[in-house]
C-alpha cells in the first residue's frame, strides 16, 4: 500500500463531486451574465449616436447667422422653415453667394444648406432642437454681461446651471464623452462577472479545508495513508484548475455570443481580458485558500477570505 | 513475549481548567482487544486523537508500530482503520459514493469484505448521507473504517446509536477480527461491551489512568459469592460459624466459596431453613464504581 504523497486523485475526485452543484450553477450564471451584456451592449451601441455632428453642427449653424443676421438688416423673415418649403429658393441663393463673397471662409450654397441639415436631422437630438438651441446661442451672443461686460454663451450658460444645481461640469462632460458599450464592457469585467466566480471561490475555498476541519470530517481523510501535504496540493490544484475552466467556459459563450449577436469577435481583445479576469480570480483565490488553510474554523475562514 | 503494538508513554495534553490527559502510559500488546473505559470527558477521544497522529502530546510520546503518528502519520495510517468518535461524513450524496471513495483512499480493490460488512450489518448505502439516521450512519462509519482490513483497529465509541441486535452483531464482529489475529484498541462508556470481548480494559478517570486490569478475573475468577436468606436470624448465626469468613446481615448472609468446592460451602447449609439463594457476579460495573469512588476520596484528601 503506497503512501500517496504529492498528489491525491480520490481526493481530488472528492471535491469535484461535493462542489459539482456549486460550481456548475456559478459558471451559469457567468455565461448567462456574458450572454446578456452582449446583447445588451449590441443594442445600446446601435441606438447611441457615435457619429460625430459636430461638423453638421458648425456648418448648419453658420448659415443660420447669415440668415439671422441677413435678416437683422433687411428686415426679411427668411429660416430654415420657410427654406424647407420654399419652392422658389432664389431669394435665399442670393443671400448665400453675397455672404460668401464677403467672406472668404465661408462658402455658403442652397444644397449645403440642405446637406447640413439632413445630416443633423438624424441625430438623436433632431433638427428642431438644433434650431432652437440657435435661437439661444444667437440671442446671448448678441448681449453682453452687465455686470462683466462680456460676450456671453450658451455653454457658459449651462455649465453654470449645472454648477448651481451641485453638479460638476467635469462629470457632464465625462458623461457626455462615455461611450456606454464601452461602460458596459468595464462594468462586465470589473464587477459582474467577478462576483459568480467570487462567490464559488469563497464557498469553494471554504469547503476544500478549513469546512471538513471544522466539521471533523477530515479525519477520514486523515485516517488514510495520505500525506497532509498531498491534500494541501490536491485542494489547490482544485483552486487553480477548476476557475480556470469557468473562466474559459465564459469565454467560449462569449465568442459563440458574439458571433451570433454581433457577427464579429475581437478574440485577441477578449482573450486579453478573459486572461486578466483569471489571474485577477487566482489572486483572491489564494487569500480564501490561505485563510481556509490557516483556520481551524469555518467561521474565521469565511471572514478573512470573504472579507 | 508478544510484541507491543501501541504504546502511550507518559503522555500529557493539558487544555487547562483540568481538562486533557496527564501522564497516560498504556502498553497494547499484538492480538489483544484493549477496552478504554471512561465517563463523558475523561480523556478517551484525547488519547485517541493522539495515536492517530491529529494532536501532538505536550509531553510523553506515543508510538504505533514503532513509528511515531505525529511526524509519519500516513505510514502509520497504512495499518490502522479507524472509526471517529463523532459523524462527520465529507458533503458527499450516498453512501456508496462515500464508500467509492473511502475504497480509494485506502486502496481497496476486493469489495467482498466491505459487501460482508454491509451484509450483516444490514446497511442500505444507497441512502442519502445526510438523511441517515444516527444508527445508519454509525454503521456506515463502520464499513468504511473496516472496509480497508488492516491489522489495527482504533476504535472510538463504536456502538453509539446501534441497535441491540446491531450492537451483538458488532461484538461479533470484534470477535472475529480477534480470530484473525488483529490487535484492537476500543473506548467505551458501556461496561457490558468491554465485558464481553476485551481481554483488558484500562479505566481512565479526570485524564488519569486510574488502573488497568485483566478481565479473566472477572470471568474465571477463582472465588465464587453467594447470598442466601435464611427464615431465622437465628439460622444466619449458625450458618456463619459454619463457614467463617461469611458476612452476617440479619437473616441474610454473603459467603464466597472456591469455584472448585461449591459443594464444601453448601454443606454449611444443612438443616437450616432457607428462604432464598443468589449467586452475585462481580461485575465490571462495580469495580469501576469503586475506582471512582476511590478516584474522589483521594482527590478529597488533597
Amino acid at each position: 500500500m503506497k503512501t500517496t504523497k504529492i498528489f491525491s486523485w480520490p481526493l481530488m475526485k472528492q471535491s469535484i463531486s461535493a462542489n459539482k452543484v456549486l460550481a456548475i450553477a456559478c459558471t451559469l450564471i457567468l455565461c448567462l451574465m456574458t450572454v446578456v451584456i452582449t446583447f445588451a451592449g449590441n443594442l445600446i451601441g446601435s441606438t447611441s449616436d457615435s457619429t460625430d455632428y459636430t461638423d453638421a453642427q458648425t456648418d448648419f449653424y453658420s448659415y443660420l447667422y447669415v440668415l439671422a443676421s441677413y435678416n437683422d438688416m433687411a428686415g426679411t423673415e427668411l429660416s430654415y422653415e420657410d427654406f424647407a418649403e420654399a419652392e422658389d429658393l432664389s431669394q435665399y441663393d442670393t443671400v448665400f453667394s453675397m455672404m460668401s463673397e464677403q467672406s472668404d471662409d465661408l462658402d455658403l450654397s442652397c444644397d449645403g444648406f440642405a446637406e447640413a441639415a439632413d445630416t443633423l436631422s438624424q441625430s438623436e437630438a433632431g433638427l428642431d432642437s438644433y434650431i432652437e438651441n440657435f435661437e439661444y446661442v444667437y440671442a446671448l451672443g448678441s448681449v453682453q454681461g452687465c455686470f462683466s461686460g462680456e460676450d456671453l454663451d450658451v455653454e457658459a450658460m449651462m455649465t453654470n446651471m449645472l454648477e448651481m444645481m451641485g453638479v460638476s461640469s467635469d462629470l457632464v462632460e465625462n458623461m457626455s464623452k462615455m461611450d456606454t458599450s464601452a461602460m458596459l464592457n468595464q462594468m462586465y469585467f470589473t464587477i459582474m462577472s467577478l462576483l459568480p466566480i467570487l462567490l464559488f471561490i469563497i464557498f469553494a475555498g471554504n469547503a476544500l479545508i478549513v469546512d471538513q476541519v471544522d466539521k471533523g470530517s477530515m479525519a477520514y481523510i486523515l485516517s488514510t495513508p495520505t500525506k497532509r501535504s498531498a491534500v494541501v496540493i490536491t485542494q489547490a490544484v482544485y483552486m487553480v484548475v477548476v476557475p480556470l475552466i469557468m473562466v474559459g467556459c465564459a469565454f467560449l459563450t462569449k465568442l459563440i455570443a458574439c458571433n451570433i449577436i454581433v457577427g464579429e469577435v475581437d478574440a485577441a481583445k477578449y482573450a486579453a481580458l478573459y486572461g486578466g479576469l483569471y489571474l485577477l480570480t487566482e489572486a483572491m483565490a489564494g487569500i480564501c485558500y490561505l485563510a481556509s488553510c490557516l483556520f481551524n474554523l469555518s467561521k474565521y475562514a469565511l471572514a478573512l477570505g470573504g472579507g | 513475549m508478544s510484541k507491543t503494538v501501541i504504546s502511550v508513554d507518559h503522555l500529557t495534553k493539558d487544555y487547562g481548567q483540568g481538562r486533557g490527559v496527564f501522564n497516560v502510559s498504556l502498553d497494547i500488546q499484538e492480538g489483544e482487544v484493549f477496552g478504554y473505559l471512561g465517563t463523558n470527558g475523561s480523556g478517551k477521544t484525547t488519547t485517541i486523537r493522539h495515536m492517530m497522529g491529529f494532536l501532538k502530546p505536550d509531553g510523553g510520546a506515543v508510538s504505533v508500530n514503532g513509528l511515531n503518528p505525529w511526524k509519519n502519520a500516513p505510514d502509520v495510517m497504512k495499518s490502522v482503520s479507524y472509526i471517529p468518535g463523532e459523524i462527520a461524513f465529507p458533503d458527499l450524496k450516498t453512501g456508496t459514493d462515500f464508500f467509492r471513495v473511502q475504497a480509494r483512499f485506502l486502496g481497496v480493490r476486493d469489495f467482498s469484505y466491505m459487501n460482508h460488512l454491509i451484509d450483516i450489518l444490514g446497511l442500505d448505502p444507497s441512502a442519502n448521507l445526510k438523511r441517515m439516521s444516527k444508527g445508519m450512519k454509525q454503521k456506515t462509519a463502520i464499513v468504511a473504517a473496516l472496509m480497508g482490513d488492516r491489522d489495527i483497529l482504533i476504535l472510538d465509541e463504536p456502538t453509539t446509536g446501534l441497535d441491540p441486535l446491531m450492537w451483538e452483531t458488532f461484538l461479533e464482529l470484534i470477535r472475529e477480527e480477534k480470530a484473525k489475529g488483529r490487535t484492537i484498541f476500543m473506548s467505551s462508556h458501556i461496561f457490558e461491551e468491554i465485558e464481553e470481548v476485551c481481554d483488558r480494559v484500562a479505566i481512565i478517570h479526570n485524564g488519569e489512568i486510574q488502573s488497568v486490569l485483566n478481565l479473566s478475573q472477572f470471568r474465571h475468577s477463582s472465588v465464587r459469592t453467594f447470598q442466601v436468606e435464611f427464615s431465622e436470624e437465628a439460622s444466619a448465626e449458625a450458618f456463619c460459624q459454619r463457614l467463617p469468613g461469611s458476612v452476617q446481615d440479619g437473616p441474610r448472609v454473603r459467603f464466597d466459596a472456591a469455584a472448585r468446592d461449591v459443594d464444601g460451602a453448601f454443606q454449611a447449609l444443612d438443616g437450616l431453613r432457607v428462604v432464598s439463594l443468589s449467586e452475585s457476579h462481580p461485575d465490571l460495573e462495580d469495580y469501576f464504581m469503586k475506582t471512582l469512588q476511590d478516584s474522589y476520596a483521594k482527590e478529597g484528601l488533597r
